[in-house]
């Protein structure tokens, strides 16, 4: 097992047609199965939304395609190499970024701290005991990812003291750090304003082409304007996959998820 | 100053150098105006204890992982001095040259730690406190049973510093700087560590591993690296501890002492630096002088209520009072300022940044 | 900064020199015992005996008022440096008294070179080497070790019980060593065996025994057990649960009042058990029983009777009173005279006459006790013996009891 240490080109050269495959996933909680048998595949660039409701098995695919619960049965492979047991730190520097339901920041450390170990994560120098130079690489692309993510006018403010908003926005910051391909979006719209909402959904649309990403997301208008594809789960399976048109317009669908939703 | 950039260790020398100064000032010129007594017992010591508590702090207040096995690790180091240099019990005492022997003893009890790290660096929270304390005590036995290598109950005696450039450094001044230099330079190091890139990451993982892991970090390896810092701190505190004592034996690593370092840490603070060495003077100074309060047989109930007192009206410790007084005396100034304006009461009010920031 | 410190150094020395000698001056005495930690009842007794002294002599030696300045130690050398260094160094105190168990007095002596013209007098500390080896000029000890301490009973249990084999149980650590060595040394000499894989070593505060009650052999006549009371009630239990009949023979503080006030068929094992130390409860002499009278007087809330603590502390603080009344309270001499006079003390203690060797160390009686049912039932050590004035070389030369080597596990080899 090595780390790769080549620089993002070539890294998308090596890359293959897919970011993701997943082959028969399954994930069991002791008697309860979570994930059944999941056959997933993502092209490299490709934008998807998965749905379902509560209980569907939504985070429970994320945490199995992460490392942060590995799947039961089943093989993960990203970008054409198979990760299955590769820790979650190492599927990372593969290139890989992920969001969180709740935001999981860095307390105690300021802004630009949490975006700077966002991008020195996938770089050298983890273990450094200097402190970082303003013209360190992963240094200047947290610079450059702060005001991507208009944080810059609290640069310096603790974590813990900044707005709901705010914390979603270094939440989507982090995933963004350091080359990602393939993000995951677990609920990045849940409780924002409706102005804040649309703010995300322009930051997702203008995402560079060569990045993919999935979306968890229970607003539906914002899922399908940001998705190319939908995969709906039910039950820890999935139960169809389509364009966000032919979701929309499927009757059962509309019955299980969609109807209730505007009921 | 900014308190709670005081305490996320932010500090430029700009933000302290009055303080910085005059502490500095009186911690040189401190021997000149002291007794041997304040010098070596009070001064040195307090440095000492300071310095292995520091290495508590730094895994405790940096990185979430309170081990109660640091007083072991420099007990490791102190036992290998021993060992390896020059004792008067006639057991071991091979008789390196003291720069091998100090070299040796320091690596060792780094790599000692490191190993504590790779055993607990799983866990978290109360459970890493039980199993480093458990460390702690199943070591206190191997030494207390193991006669050919630790010279059992018994221990070692006349274990000295070298007499190097015409010093006795067993003198109590030289014996106090170089206690202050060593402290000193740890302290300054933790300082300065706690915002490079190790530092910073140390602190994530404390506030959330799990999203660290997510950022591409081995969370397990980075803890194994903070246990061989610490090491290296509590390690060059344990050599300077034998050659204070003189000697080391299974009850200068017992459990009353492992919990001695852990008060120390926690009245003094956990979330800077100078908090494990508040908590060292405060410590020595009513070890020593507490059973002249009180001319009483239990005088250790002083010391006990006194450490509850301090727990109990601030959770982060003298430096958590310390910085409650400020804040008071900050809001009395503001309330004079602005008549009328309603301030927070709240103890993190002085931390707050200015202004608040809404929305984008 | 290092020049100053060195004039720190000479100026303290200077006052410490001259400073306690004014007349009419209260003279400064500090004593040291385990006022903290597992040994802190022991140690309060041993401070009780400090104070019996003082008063006897009320509170005055050499036309001076004594001034008791206390220390506590928790039964670690490096505690008992640092408050000795405490009481030496910052409170000024010429004549130090303690500390109480062994390892502490090693400590404290080697600490006693560091400081000349400060006299150091044991507490009840019984290690052989605080006197026998490397010894400190200005550290005396008017108490017996806990070799002496065994004296006679070795040859008792060989001439009188008849026992020719034994095992040994024991506590791992200095003091028990040297216990084993004073009690085996006589009785191995005289023919009698106990191997050294017939010597059970157990951690201080041993609870389960069953491993060694397993593996004691079953061809000895008795069990020599120098376990600490609370220690030896456990053993005993479990000894007599597992059917174990042996007679036993008792270190110095194993027979204490927690073994004699033990119930049931523990009683029939401890019935007869000889053992031997530097007092005896039940001493019929009118000197004992005065000392006892004035314990039990000043300290109603104390122990039934004084403890070896009281008895040790209560001797050395005698001896450095009469001494200072020997100089009339002149120590201005950085203590010279006071040492000299302290080595060729000799004076009455409740349990006989004490003197010193060349070493600073005690020469004293040594009792032979046997436990008794009592008249009223309950179970008493009996006098048997007063073995008397017993040296630390056991009755051989210096040069020839250094030829025994130090005490350890397997000193005597005994085959």
């Amino acid at each position: 097992m090595s780390i790769p240490r080549t620089d993002a080109l070539s890294r998308l050269q090596d890359t293959g047609r897919f970011a993701l495959e997943l082959e028969a996933v399954s994930r069991h909680f002791g008697a309860l199965v979570a994930l059944a048998d999941i056959n997933l595949t993502v092209r490299a660039g490709e934008r998807r939304a998965v749905l379902g409701s509560n209980g569907a098995g939504k985070t429970t695919l994320f945490n199995a395609i992460t490392g942060d619960f590995p799947p039961t049965t089943g093989s993960v492979r990203l970008f054409g190499e198979v990760v299955t047991d590769l820790p979650c730190q190492e599927r990372i520097r593969r290139g890989l970024r992920r969001t969180y339901q709740v935001s999981l920041l860095f307390n105690g450390l300021s802004v630009i701290d949490n975006i700077y170990l966002a991008c020195r994560g996938v770089s050298r120098g983890r273990f450094s005991l200097r402190r970082p130079r303003w013209d360190d690489s992963a240094m200047q692309a947290a610079e450059v990812l702060l005001a991507a993510v208009h944080l810059d006018d609290v640069r310096e403010a603790q974590v813990a003291a900044l707005s709901h908003g705010q914390q979603r926005q270094l939440e989507m910051a982090l995933a963004l750090a350091g080359a990602p391909r393939l993000i995951l979006f677990d609920e990045p719209a849940a409780g924002l304003s409706p102005t804040e909402r649309s703010e995300l959904v322009e930051i997702l649309q203008s995402l560079p082409d060569h990045i993919a990403y999935i979306i968890i997301e229970h607003d539906m208008d914002v899922a399908l304007r940001v998705a190319q594809s939908v995969t709906m789960l039910h039950n820890g399976r999935i139960f169809k996959e389509g364009t966000p048109e032919e979701i929309e317009n499927d009757s059962t669908v509309q019955e299980l998820y969609l109807g209730r939703r505007d009921g | 100053m900014d308190a709670r950039r005081l305490f996320s260790g932010s500090v430029s020398l700009a933000d302290l150098r009055p303080a910085t100064v005059v502490t500095v000032g009186l911690l040189l010129v401190y021997p000149a105006v002291a007794t041997d007594f304040f010098i070596f017992q009070i001064g040195a010591y307090s440095l000492i204890l300071g310095t292995i508590a520091l290495s508590l702090m730094m895994l405790g207040g940096y990185g979430g992982m309170v081990s109660l096995a640091q007083l072991t690790v420099a007990g490791f180091a102190g036992y290998l001095t021993a060992i390896l240099g020059d004792n008067s019990v006639g057991v071991m005492g091979l008789g390196w040259p003291w720069w091998l022997t100090i070299f040796t003893a320091v690596l060792g009890a780094a790599l000692f730690s490191a190993v504590i790290g790779a055993i607990s660096a799983r866990t978290e929270g109360i459970y890493t406190i039980m199993i480093t304390l458990a460390i702690a005590v199943a070591f206190f036995f191997f030494v207390r049973q193991n006669y050919a290598l630790y010279n059992g109950f018994t221990g070692y005696a006349g274990v000295m510093p070298p007499t190097l450039l015409g010093i006795n450094w067993r003198d109590p001044a030289p014996f106090y700087y170089l206690s202050l230099a060593v402290a000193g330079g740890f302290f300054c190091a933790v300082l300065y560590g706690s915002r490079a890139t190790f530092g910073l990451s140390l602190q994530a993982i404390r506030d959330n591993p799990r999203r660290m892991r997510a950022l591409g970090y081995n969370v397990t390896l980075h803890r194994i690296v903070a246990y061989f810092l610490a090491g290296l701190i509590a390690g060059s505190a344990g050599v300077l501890m034998v050659w204070f004592n003189g000697r080391i034996s299974p009850g200068s690593i017992g459990v009353g002492v492992v919990i001695d370092i852990l008060v120390i840490a926690v009245v003094g603070g956990m979330r800077h630096p100078i908090g494990p060495f508040v908590g060292a003077i405060a410590f020595v100074l009513l070890e020593n002088f507490a059973i002249d309060l009180i001319d009483r047989e239990r005088f250790n109930t002083v010391i006990g209520l006194a450490f509850l007192l301090i727990v109990l009206f601030s959770p982060d410790g003298l430096l958590g009072l310390w910085s409650q007084m400020r804040s008071k005396i900050r809001l009395g100034k503001d309330a004079r300022a602005s008549a009328g304006r309603a301030e927070r009461d709240d103890r993190h009010s002085a931390g707050s940044p200015k202004g608040t920031y809404k929305g984008t | 900064m290092i020049g100053l410190g060195k004039t720190t150094l000479a100026a303290v020395a200077i006052l410490s020199l001259t400073g306690p000698a004014f007349a009419g001056e209260p003279i400064k005495i500090g004593a040291l015992a385990t006022l903290e930690g597992a040994f802190t009842v022991l140690g309060e007794d041993g401070m009780r005996g400090v104070r019996l002294a003082l008063e006897e002599f009320g509170n005055m030696a050499g036309g001076h008022a004594i001034e008791l300045i206390t220390g506590s130690s928790d039964a670690t050398p490096d505690s008992a440096i640092r408050a000795t260094r405490k009481l030496v160094e910052q409170n000024g105190v010429p004549i130090l008294i303690g500390p109480l168990s062994g390892s502490e007095g090693l400590a404290v002596k080697d600490y006693a070179k560091t400081q000349p013209n400060v006299t150091f007098l044991n507490g009840t500390s019984a290690a052989q080497d605080t006197t026998l080896r490397n010894a400190a000029d200005n550290f005396f000890r008017f108490g017996t070790d806990g070799a002496q301490w065994m004296a006679g009973l070795g040859e008792y249990v060989y001439n009188e019980k008849g026992y020719r084999n034994l095992a040994v149980l024991a506590e791992d650590y200095s003091f028990p060593y040297t216990q084993v060595f004073g009690f085996l040394e006589p009785f191995c000499r005289l023919g009698g065996k106990a191997p050294a894989d017939a010597r059970f070593w157990v951690p201080i505060g041993n609870k389960d025994y069953s491993s060694v009650i397993a593996a004691l052999p079953d061809d000895v006549d008795a069990i020599y057990v120098a376990l600490g009371g609370a220690d030896a009630v456990n053993f005993l239990t479990q000894y007599e649960q597992a059917g174990g009949e042996l007679p036993l023979v008792g270190g110095s503080i194993t027979v204490d009042q927690t073994v004699l006030g033990s119930k049931g068929r523990t009683r029939e094992f401890v019935i007869g058990t000889p053992s031997a130390g530097p007092i005896s409860d039940t001493w019929d002499n009118a000197g004992w029983q005065a000392f006892v009278d004035a314990y039990k007087t000043q300290f109603p809330d104390g122990f039934p009777s004084p403890s070896l603590f009281a008895h040790g502390y209560y001797i050395n603080t005698k001896a450095a009173l009469l001494a200072l009344d020997a100089v009339d309270g002149d120590l201005s001499d950085g203590g010279v005279k006071y040492r000299a006079a302290l080595a060729s003390l000799e004076f009455e203690t409740p349990t006989g006459m004490v003197r010193l060797d060349e070493r600073r160390q005690a020469i004293a009686d040594i009792f032979l006790t046997e436990v008794i049912e009592g008249p009223d039932g309950g179970l008493l050590n009996k006098t048997i013996k007063v073995i008397p004035q017993v040296s630390q070389t056991l009755g051989v030369s210096y040069e020839e009891f250094l030829n025994y080597g130090p005490v350890s596990r397997e000193n005597p080899t005994c085959g």
